[in-house]
C-alpha cells in the first residue's frame, strides 16, 4: 500500500508545524528528575546521574550556524526535504510536543512510513530516509549548536501494506550544527565514482542512487560474488564510498549474495546521528567489520 | 553484549554445514550479571581512561540491559573502534571514538544513536531504567533522557565492558590492544526488588577462546576493568 505524496500533504502538516512554531529551537535540558525513586547515584559533585556536558559530534567539517527559519519556511523545508527523498515512503510528517513518558522538551518529530510489512525487518532503507529527514530538518529549523536541541526526538510508525503497524526504534543524536558534506563532483560523476569503487572491491553494483534532501546521500545495492572475500567488507567499502572528509550526509549499503538474497543492510545518517544494521541470521557482523553492543 | 538463543542456534548449526567465511560467529568478551529476578534498571558512572583497540575490534565501556528470552536489549556507553572496524555501521566510525546508545530488537537488528565524543578520564553516568512495570526502557546519558525501546518485557542480564572483534582470537588475549575503565556507583534497580542494590559482574565470553578483560575487586560499588594497560 504505497501512498502518494498527495496524502502526505493532505494530513495538515502546515497546520501542525505552524501551530508549534513557538517551540522551535527550545533547548535540551537535562532531565529534571531521573526516574529513580530513591536512586542513590550521585557524582562527587553532587549532581545526579553523573551529569556532564555533552559536546555535539561532527562527522564532517562545520561552518557558522545558520539562523532559524520562519514557520512557513519550516513547512516548505519539510516539503523540500521529502521531495529530495522518496516521497511515496512518507505517509505523514508532523512536528509536535514530546509523547507522554518523555522527559524531554522541545520539538518531537512524528513520522509514518509506508512499508510492505511492519514486522519484516526489511525496512532499513525507508528508516534511513526518515533519519536523513529528521537530521536535515533539525539543521534547518533551529539555531542551537547541538542538532539534538532542535528536534529532541522522534517517533517512527511503520504502516504495513498488509495492515500491520509497529513502532520502529528512533533516535536524536548530539550532532554539531553546520556540517558541510562537500563534493566538487557532479551528480553523474558521483554515481560513476561509486560504481567504480564498488567494482574495485570485486562487487557487482545492482543499484546506485543519489538522493538530495539537503546534501547528497548515497544509496548502494551490490552483489558479493565471492562470499569467501568479505573480511571487514562493509566497513571498508563504507569508508571508500564516503570519502574523507565525508562527501555524503548519509549512506545506505545493501549487500546481496549471488542468489539475490539480502546479506547485510547498513545505514548512516550523519545529521541525526542514527545508524542502523540489519543482516541475515547466519551473517557475522564481526566478519564484515561491523561491531555492535 | 549479545546473548541470544538465536546466536547459540546459529553457532550449533555451523558445525553441521560447510563453514562459509561469511558466517563467522560474533566474537565478544566482557562482564555481565545474570540476575536471579527481574530488574528494572542499571547504573554505572564510567570513566574510560585508556582504549587502544586492535584494528578489527571495538572496545566498549557501557551499561547494558538485556531481555534474553525475548532477544531485546538497550545499552549506553563509550566506544572506541579500530581502523578497520566500526560500531553499528559508522555510529562510531573506523578509527574513532564516541558516546552512544544502542537498541537491539532481535536477530541482527541494531539501531545506534550518537551522543558526542568520549571524554577520557571523566566519569559519565550511563543508566538504563523504566519507572513502571511496562516494556518501555530509556537510556540516560549524563543525566539526560535519550532513546528508548518498547521491547523489553523484563531484564535479566546486565553487562558492563566488552571487547568485540577478532583481536582476542589468535593468539588469545594478545597484547595488541589495551583498555582501562573505572566503574563507580555501579548498581542495579528492581521495582519489586527493594530499589537500588549492589551486584557483582562476572567475566563471560561469546565465541571467543577466553576472557581478556580483568576486573579488580569490588569496593564500595566500584571496580576497574582493564586489559594490557598500565
Amino acid at each position: 500500500m504505497r501512498r502518494a505524496y498527495a496524502a502526505f500533504g493532505a494530513l495538515g502538516v502546515l497546520t501542525v508545524v505552524v501551530g508549534l512554531g513557538a517551540t522551535v529551537a527550545s533547548g535540551r535540558p537535562a532531565s529534571p528528575a531521573t526516574p529513580s525513586p530513591s536512586a542513590p547515584v550521585t557524582t562527587s559533585s553532587g549532581a545526579p546521574d553523573g551529569r556532564a556536558t555533552i559536546i555535539p559530534y561532527a562527522f564532517a567539517p562545520t561552518v557558522a550556524e545558520s539562523s532559524p527559519q520562519s514557520e512557513l519556511s519550516i513547512h516548505n523545508s519539510i516539503r523540500q526535504l521529502v521531495a529530495g527523498l522518496d516521497p511515496s515512503e512518507f505517509v505523514s510528517v508532523t512536528l509536535g510536543p514530546p509523547p507522554t513518558g518523555s522527559e524531554r522538551n522541545g520539538n518531537w518529530l512524528y513520522l509514518k512510513l509506508a512499508v510492505p510489512s511492519s514486522d519484516s525487518n526489511n525496512d532499513t532503507q525507508q528508516l534511513w530516509e526518515a533519519d536523513l529527514l529528521q537530521g536535515d530538518l533539525a539543521e534547518l529549523i533551529g539555531s542551537d549548536s547541538d542538532l539534538g536541541n532542535s528536534i529532541a526526538g522522534s517517533t517512527i510508525q511503520l504502516d504495513g501494506s498488509d495492515g500491520s503497524t509497529a513502532e520502529a526504534p528512533s533516535g536524536s543524536g548530539d550532532i554539531a550544527r553546520g556540517q558541510v558534506f562537500r563534493t566538487l563532483a557532479s551528480p553523474a560523476q558521483l554515481v560513476t565514482d561509486a560504481m567504480e569503487t564498488i567494482r574495485s572491491f570485486g562487487l557487482q553494483p545492482n543499484e546506485v542512487r543519489l538522493l538530495h534532501p539537503l546534501s547528497y546521500a548515497l544509496s548502494v545495492i551490490a552483489t558479493v560474488p565471492d562470499l569467501s572475500k568479505t573480511d571487514n567488507l562493509a566497513t571498508r567499502l563504507s569508508s571508500a564510498l564516503l570519502g574523507s572528509p565525508y562527501e555524503f550526509e548519509g549512506l545506505y549499503l545493501e549487500l546481496r549474495d549471488p542468489s539475490g538474497s539480502v546479506l547485510f543492510q547498513g545505514s548512516s545518517a550523519f545529521r541525526s546521528g542514527v545508524t542502523r544494521v540489519h543482516a541475515g541470521a547466519n551473517v557475522s557482523l564481526t566478519g564484515l567489520g561491523v561491531g555492535h553492543g | 553484549m549479545r546473548f541470544s538463543a538465536a546466536l547459540v542456534a546459529t553457532a550449533a548449526a555451523m558445525f553441521l554445514v560447510p563453514f562459509p567465511a561469511f558466517a563467522n560467529p560474533t566474537q565478544q568478551d566482557g562482564y555481565e550479571v545474570i540476575f536471579g529476578g527481574y530488574l528494572d534498571g542499571v547504573y554505572a558512572d564510567i570513566s574510560l581512561d585508556t582504549a587502544s583497540p586492535y584494528s578489527t575490534e571495538c572496545l566498549l565501556a557501557d551499561s547494558v540491559a538485556t531481555d534474553v528470552p525475548n532477544s531485546q536489549q538497550i545499552e549506553a556507553g563509550d566506544a572506541v573502534c579500530g581502523s578497520s572496524f566500526s560500531l553499528d555501521f559508522n555510529c562510531v566510525s573506523p578509527g574513532g571514538n564516541g558516546r552512544y546508545d544502542e537498541i537491539w530488537t532481535g536477530g541482527n537488528n541494531y539501531t545506534c544513536t550518537r551522543h558526542g565524543a568520549v571524554t577520557y578520564g571523566s566519569g559519565v553516568g550511563f543508566k538504563l531504567m523504566r519507572t513502571a512495570s511496562n516494556s518501555t526502557m530509556y537510556a540516560y546519558i549524563a543525566g539526560v533522557q535519550e532513546e528508548h525501546t518498547t521491547g523489553l518485557q523484563r531484564v535479566d542480564t546486565i553487562g558492563y565492558a566488552w571487547e568485540e572483534g577478532t583481536a582476542a582470537t589468535a593468539p588469545p588475549c594478545n597484547n595488541s590492544w589495551s583498555f582501562y575503565a573505572l566503574y563507580s556507583q555501579f548498581q542495579v534497580y528492581g521495582i519489586g526488588q527493594g530499589g537500588w542494590q549492589s551486584a557483582t559482574p562476572y567475566a563471560v565470553t561469546y565465541d571467543q577462546p577466553s576472557t581478556c578483560i580483568t576486573r579488580t575487586n569490588i569496593v564500595a560499588n566500584s571496580f576497574d576493568l582493564y586489559h594490557n594497560a598500565p
